[in-house]
């Protein structure tokens, strides 16, 4: 199954997250903003298959994350999920242009996310 | 002849007596205790004081195939006295936790540098029917039974199976707790967020529209403070128009974004900023104000306003955000409807 880093602000969309997806086997790692983010991605030797990332957090938010993560050839590959409460059209163009894979409202579906996940997965 | 065979019964059935109270001991005490550490202890203790074991420790398996002390001589090995082996380097734990087999202290070179307190030391494995959770290192006399050692051995591996199964169910306790606790706090917030949308949804006086989003900020959403300032298209000023808590006489403030680098950058970005990204105060007329979030109330082109909100805990922030999108799309009706009218 899949290791899977979650980025986000909220202690409580993080668990939403974990709790959904771990009963599914997914490996689950938690960051509470980008430069956390960062930090786990170069604490964990074998990679993360994707990364869940929010858009409003403090220190670094999502974009500069994402933007930071493409220019970095280790991760560059790695496929990003932006789940934020960000609606509107124009930040998800600007995260579409940075790379992100899928693109998820809150409060969302978490089968919808699974099956984002998993569509991402299989290519 | 007959007295020393005596004295040999008797010692024999010394050892034995031993031997079950130990294993009775040990079998009370993991009823009560669910984590590895403390059935090791209770394990090592009992090997050393009731069985012929002269040194005794108990190492488990971690993450990223590795090996840990846990225990030595009935005490618990902490911080960094805690000696880690990687399984991959060295012959002796793959032996153990890969193969899942016995080893004699003769077998390998290795042995005095790995475990240099030991002379004659017996590793055997912890296993359970699916993977080994460690091994036993048991330094004993040469005269004294193997056999018994073994069954100890397996005896653990029962125990600790038993510990670790209580361990997991604990943990998914918890689990099942948390979830619930936040389920019912999505709930409730899903709840005030749709009772808001059906309370402004035929509102047509801008300002009640304002005032409702603070109230529900604070009330239902949990806020500490909360309040709504919006930008003037003339002046390029905000105004404030709506207060809870503090700023009871927030008509009378005006700012300029542009003075309070937090507030700028939320109108230049259209984003949410927060005091932790600059960790200083702004001020809002006389009043300063801490630990605060910035939510831009954004139209279709353009930033109306902004939500100021003071906040004990970081989780409430994507329910006020979602109840600011909501707020926002209504205002841009509102205004559109205000504009034809004026105009």
């Amino acid at each position: 199954m899949s290791k899977i880093l979650v980025i986000d602000d909220s202690s409580t969309i993080r668990k939403m997250v974990q709790y959904s997806l771990q009963p599914k086997g997914h490996t689950m790692v938690l960051a509470e903003d980008g430069v956390d983010g960062f930090e786990k991605l170069e604490e964990e030797e074998e990679g993360f298959d994707v990364i869940i990332l929010d858009i409003n957090m403090p220190r670094m938010d999502g974009l500069e994350f994402l933007k930071k993560l493409k220019q970095t050839p280790a991760y560059s590959s790695i496929p990003v999920i932006i789940l934020t409460t960000e609606g509107q059209n124009a930040d998800k163009d600007k995260a579409f242009k940075l790379g992100a894979k899928a693109y998820f409202v809150k409060p969302f579906k978490p089968n919808e996310l699974l099956y984002g996940i998993e569509k991402i997965l299989k290519g | 002849m007959q007295e020393a065979l005596l004295q040999e019964m008797l010692m024999t059935y010394k050892e034995i007596y031993n031997q079950l109270v130990s294993l009775k001991h040990i079998v009370y005490s993991s009823i009560i205790l669910s984590d590895p550490t403390s059935v090791a202890t209770i394990f090592s203790k009992q090997l050393k004081e009731k069985l012929n074991v002269t040194r005794n420790s108990i190492w488990l398996v971690e993450k990223k195939r590795k090996v840990k002390e846990i225990v030595c001589d009935g005490e618990i090995v902490e911080g960094k006295n805690a000696r880690i082996i990687d399984i991959e380097s060295s012959e002796i734990c793959k032996k153990l936790v890969k193969e899942q087999l016995m080893v004699w202290n003769s077998s390998f070179p290795e042995q005095k540098k790995l475990f240099p307190d030991f002379k004659q030391p017996i590793f055997l494995p912890i296993k359970t029917k699916v993977a080994t959770i460690g091994f036993l290192v048991l330094e004993r006399d040469e005269a004294s039974d193997t056999e018994i050692y073994q069954f100890f051995a397996h005896f653990a591996s029962m125990i600790f199976e038993i510990a670790l199964l209580h361990q997991k169910v604990e943990e998914q306790q918890k689990e099942v707790a948390e979830m619930n606790q936040i389920l019912s706090l999505q709930n409730e917030q899903l709840s005030t967020l749709y009772h808001v949308g059906l309370k402004i949804i035929g509102m047509s006086n801008i300002s009640q529209v304002l005032d409702i989003m603070a109230k529900t900020s604070v009330t239902d959403l949990k806020a500490k403070k909360a309040f709504v300032f919006i930008l003037d298209k003339k002046t390029n000023m905000l105004k404030g128009v709506s207060s809870e808590g503090d700023l009871e006489n927030i008509s009378s403030v005006v700012v300029d974004p542009y003075s309070l680098p937090a507030i700028k950058q939320s109108l230049e970005s259209g984003r949410i900023s927060n005091y932790s990204d600059y960790n200083s105060p702004i001020k809002l007329g006389e009043y300063l104000s801490q630990n605060y979030v910035i939510f831009p109330i954004r139209g279709k082109d353009i930033v109306h306003g902004f939500l100021i909100i003071e906040i004990e805990q970081e989780d409430i922030i994507d329910s006020i955000s979602i109840l600011v999108n909501y707020i926002s799309m209504i205002l841009d009706k509102l205004i559109i409807q205000k504009d034809q009218c004026d105009g």
